[in-house]
């Protein structure tokens, strides 16, 4: 077995993306715990063109699959082609990022090769010889450390876990395999950006809107308006997702989406535990409420207690301000 | 906590997944809703829109058939599940039991207990459907406890009676489909020269409008009925001619558990909202929650909660059973009602200033709380039963017809 | 048709203790299905509705499940089944799955399967590309939309709800479908149904009745720790005459922090 520590990398139009520039420099500082080298692992249709960028960043390896199959993510042709590779190279570690492909992929992958899986974890390191890592569950309530007993141990990893690696020129090689034989029984009809979305667990700046704004109509008028003037995106709470103020897709918290935001400025959110979950890792967080004794303001850097109606057009004004000046 | 727990001696699995039905409906489709409604309803001009959707759903759920046979269009469960419905409804709000407390307590159940086959299958299948909704007629302007001072007069001509009069402080007036309407037969027989009608709208000579400036239940539709010479087919009589009085007592029986169950689920909603703001809430340095006399309030809440649901399900239990419960049903009634106005009181008094906004819902529950000590027997009316009651004064009657004991094989079939 | 629905029972709320042995402990909260598998259940409550055929929900864990299969009857499931066997406690989410794929190998007619994104206490979203896996099926995660499910030409067609894109995806059946929120509206146990779920045979299965040998069942992952999420620091409130000048105070605030 080889002591390597794979990366899945990702790109778009050719540019790697933020989360594999994060695990490049993650997957190298565990292998320099574990005595092993760092390699990355591409699926792609235009593998060969992604490899050498992976190579510039000072990698020693690079496993690349090329297929037109692998132009869009199928679960059978990704991990049809990286089992493959797997059991030929047999790593000791492979990290992912942690969107929804990659947790889709992660989790088919694990029981197809048998592996350990610490599945949107928070955290990896090596601690007397061996991977732990870090995953926060129960609604965040409970972080967990999780440790693996298996020969192959797979992670998917949020941001903001490691800095990205910036490119240090190399001369590694790389390792073409082949695509393998798989089933064809999926096939990507099409792919639609969706309109307006905007890929909140990306963001660095989210002001989010709850019930106290009274009204939908008030929603649509402060909150993109305020987001607008930070720069950042906007989400909700459940409860007004619920109400069908706003699209589930916008819902922070539990059952919506995890954040962790340099900002977030929640305005007339109570602060109910399900959101609580899905914000509270957020580096600053701002509150603002009529009620002073909203669990908001448990969580809340700065807190303002008032008439979020008065408060974020003025807030939207003071920002403006300020970025003019 | 859970407070409906241990209630095992009454309750069984089927009954905790109807609550946790009922209260999924209420906490998704009324709660997120019921500060607007509340208000709009207080406008003279609201045209109280929310009103019909609310009920076409809880007719879909099936709720405004609970307790009634499948055979006659109901969901075939007891009359303890009838008071578990009640208790979920007004825990979110007052209007929805009303619904309950009339629809199926006062009217249907009314005609399950007394009307012929034939009603029962014109009447009664479409309201255990909640196809149609049902109203029951008994208040006049200047006859509420004195049931003996009403006006209202029905006079035999040929296959039809002549209906005069005027009822007020109906529930679902501009609402309902049929009304439950007592009114004098023979005046000179006083309680036995009255009869019971079942009332379509449609019928000519039905006029309704609506009650605005109500303290509480403002989400609900309260109005007055108007009989003017409307021609009642002799088929719509509950009844014989003189019982009127009887089913009108009889229907109350019924009513009044519904309002006894509904208070119960008003005060665990205001024991629920002080548990949450007094752990959320600080003054001098700790969660109000520590202090002596707020968990004085606290557990008399809890006191009330536990007596009047404890009461509540003695009445359904013996409902089930098939025995005469007026007696420990307006026990029921007046602890459960009385009670629920004073933990809402409590609850506000929790909250401090908050509670007297509307930004908490603890302001509505007392205002809806107040009603339900006057309507369907005054705290009076039911202080002096109890006495009369007790000195053997008053005994709990059989009547020609009893309210039928729950059968659960043969209200499946 | 025969869709098989795998559901999970939940604290409904996640403020779960942590024991001194570092096992999670939920007393006191009230169990509830957990909200993706709500949307499994109706997912295939309608495709069934509409195809014929029957609807199979599936519990692995302890009798304390039981009210969670109950709850899928009465709102119309036409069978259920508890995976219930001390040998098959904390296998984890693979494990699970394993167990999920001898279930599905046991009933086997099976069209399609349907489960939760993840379940909303562990939140792993493992279970349903896994089962996918183990049973050799495609699987289709994050469906948000059913476009076409027909068994007949062992076709199905759905969207998928990525971070910032749709996805329409085909695939051939059996497929396991894997639910997201919105995707449907969950429908109200019916009353009728309640009082006959009550009365409902559910029988119970053991890893022995699935021919599986739990050694293989092993969980590859183990807890070495569980703590509660660190306090946050105290923060502090801003304050003013007016919402202007509370505005003001907090951007500067933030500049000066360099968090804009």
């Amino acid at each position: 077995m080889a002591n390597e520590v794979w990366l899945l990398a990702e790109a778009h139009s050719g540019e790697l993306t933020a989360a594999t520039k994060e695990l490049i420099s993650k997957a190298q500082e565990l292998a320099a715990a574990l005595g092993g080298q760092p390699a990355a692992l591409v699926l792609s249709s235009n593998a060969a063109q992604v490899a050498e960028t992976l190579l510039s960043y000072g990698l020693p390896k690079v496993y690349s699959v090329e297929n037109p199959a692998l132009e869009h993510y199928t679960t059978d042709a990704f991990v049809g082609a990286a089992a493959a590779l797997i059991r030929q190279h047999q790593p000791c570690v492979l990290l992912t990022g942690a969107s929804l492909q990659m947790r889709d992929f992660t989790a088919a992958l694990a029981a197809d090769v048998d592996a350990g899986l610490g599945s949107d974890c928070t955290g990896v390191a090596v601690r007397d010889g061996h991977i732990v890592a870090m995953r926060p569950s129960h609604g965040a309530n409970v972080i967990n450390t999780l440790g693996f007993n298996s020969d192959l141990v797979i992670i998917s990893l949020r941001r903001q876990v490691a800095p990205e690696a910036q490119p240090a020129g190399g001369s590694g090689e790389v390792i073409r395999g082949q695509f393998p034989q798989v089933a064809q029984r999926m096939r990507v009809v099409k792919v639609e950006d969706k309109s307006n979305a905007v890929n909140l667990a990306d963001s660095q700046i989210i002001v989010s809107g709850g019930r106290g704004l009274g009204s939908a109509e008030n929603y649509e008028k402060l909150v993109p308006t305020l987001a607008q003037a930070f720069n950042g995106a906007y989400g909700a709470s459940r409860a007004i997702v619920d109400a069908g103020w706003v699209p589930y897709e916008r819902q922070v918290g539990q059952t919506g989406k995890t954040v962790s935001p340099k900002l977030y400025v929640a305005c007339g959110i109570s602060g109910a535990i399900q959101h609580l979950a899905g914000m509270r890792n957020s580096g600053t967080i701002v509150a603002i409420n009529k009620d002073p004794d909203a669990p908001i303001f448990k969580v809340a850097t700065y807190g303002l207690v008032g008439d979020v109606n008065e408060l974020l057009p003025a807030l939207t004004e003071a920002v403006e301000q300020k970025t003019r000046s | 906590m859970d407070f409906t727990a241990n209630y095992d001696m009454f309750l069984t699995e089927e009954h905790e997944m109807l609550r946790q039905t009922v209260r999924q409906f209420a906490e998704r489709e009324v709660q997120p809703f019921i500060r607007d409604w509340d208000r709009e309803g207080a406008k003279d001009e609201s045209d109280m829109a929310h009103v019909r959707p609310v009920l076409k759903r809880m007719g879909e759920l099936g709720l405004l058939g609970i307790c009634i046979p499948e055979r006659y269009g109901g969901a075939g469960m007891d009359y303890l599940s009838l008071a578990i419905v009640c208790e979920e409804l007004e825990r979110i709000d007052t209007f929805l039991r009303v619904v309950i407390s009339v629809h199926t307590g006062l009217n249907s159940l009314a005609i399950f207990q007394w009307g012929s086959d034939e009603q029962k299958q014109k009447y009664l299948v479409p309201q255990a459907q909640g196809v149609k909704l049902a109203g029951y007629c008994l208040t006049e302007p200047n006859a509420g406890t004195d049931v003996a001072g009403m006006q209202s007069t029905a006079r035999r001509e040929g296959d039809y009676y002549i209906l005069n009069g005027e009822k007020t402080w109906i529930s679902l007036a501009d609402v309902a489909d049929h009304f439950l309407v007592v009114a004098y037969t023979d005046r000179s027989k006083e309680r036995r020269g009255m009869t019971a009608f079942i009332v379509e709208r449609t019928f000519e000579g039905v006029e309704t409008h609506a009650i605005h400036g109500k303290l509480g239940v403002r989400a609900g539709n309260t109005g007055s009925v108007v009989f003017n010479n409307v021609r009642v087919p002799v088929a719509n009589r509950l009844g014989e001619e003189g019982e009127g009085f009887k089913i009108a007592m009889s229907a109350l029986d019924n009513g009044r558990y519904t309002v006894a169950a509904g208070a119960t689920g008003l005060i665990q909603a205001a024991l629920e909202a002080s548990i949450r703001y007094a752990k959320e809430r600080e003054t001098f340095g700790q969660p109000i929650a520590q202090h002596q006399l707020v968990k004085r309030m606290v557990s008399h809440m809890v006191r009330k909660l536990d007596t009047s649901r404890l009461l509540v399900y003695r009445a359904g239990w013996m409902k089930n059973q098939g025995r005469r419960n007026s007696r420990e049903t307006t026990l029921a009634k007046w602890h459960a009602t009385v009670s629920s106005f004073e933990a809402a009181d409590d609850a506000i008094q929790v909250h401090g200033a908050y509670g007297f906004s509307d930004e908490y819902p603890v302001e509505r529950m007392l205002r809806n709380a107040r009603g339900a000590v006057i309507y369907e027997g005054t705290r009076e009316l039911q202080e002096l039963l109890q006495a009369d009651f007790a000195f053997g004064f008053r005994e709990n009657n059989l009547l020609r017809r009893e309210l039928p004991a729950y059968d659960p094989a043969e209200w499946s079939e | 048709m025969h869709a098989v629905v795998f559901i999970k029972q939940v604290p409904q709320q996640n403020s779960v203790k942590i024991t001194p042995d570092k096992q999670i402990d939920a007393s006191g909260i009230e169990p509830i299905i957990s909200l993706f598998d709500e949307y499994a259940i109706e997912e295939a409550l309608l495709q069934v509705e509409k195809n014929g055929g029957k609807v199979t929900v599936v519990t692995i864990g302890g009798e304390e499940q039981i009210d969670a299969l109950r709850k899928a009857l009465a709102m119309g499931a036409d069978q259920a089944i508890l995976v219930n066997d001390p040998a098959l406690r904390n296998i984890g989410s693979l494990g699970a799955a394993k167990v999920g794929a001898a279930v599905v190998r046991k009933l086997g007619d099976v069209d399609v399967v349907f489960c939760g994104k993840q379940s909303t206490d562990d939140e792993t979203a493992v279970f349903g590309p896994a089962v996918a896996r183990y049973l050799d099926m495609p699987v289709l995660s994050y469906v948000y939309k059913v476009h076409e499910l027909d068994p007949g030409a062992k076709r199905v067609v759905v969207d998928r709800a990525m971070e910032t894109t749709t996805e329409t995806v085909e695939a051939t059946l059996p497929a396991v479908l894997t639910t997201v929120k919105d995707l449907n509206q969950p429908r109200y146990p019916s009353l009728l149904k309640i009082k006959k779920a009550q009365k409902a045979d559910i029988p119970r299965w053991t890893a022995a009745d699935l021919g599986l040998n739990t050694a293989e069942l092993a969980p590859k992952v183990t807890y070495l720790d569980r703590v509660p999420p660190p306090p946050r620091p105290k923060g502090s409130m801003i304050d003013g005459g007016s919402a202007q000048e509370k505005a003001r105070k907090l951007v500067d605030v933030l500049v000066n922090a360099q968090v804009i």
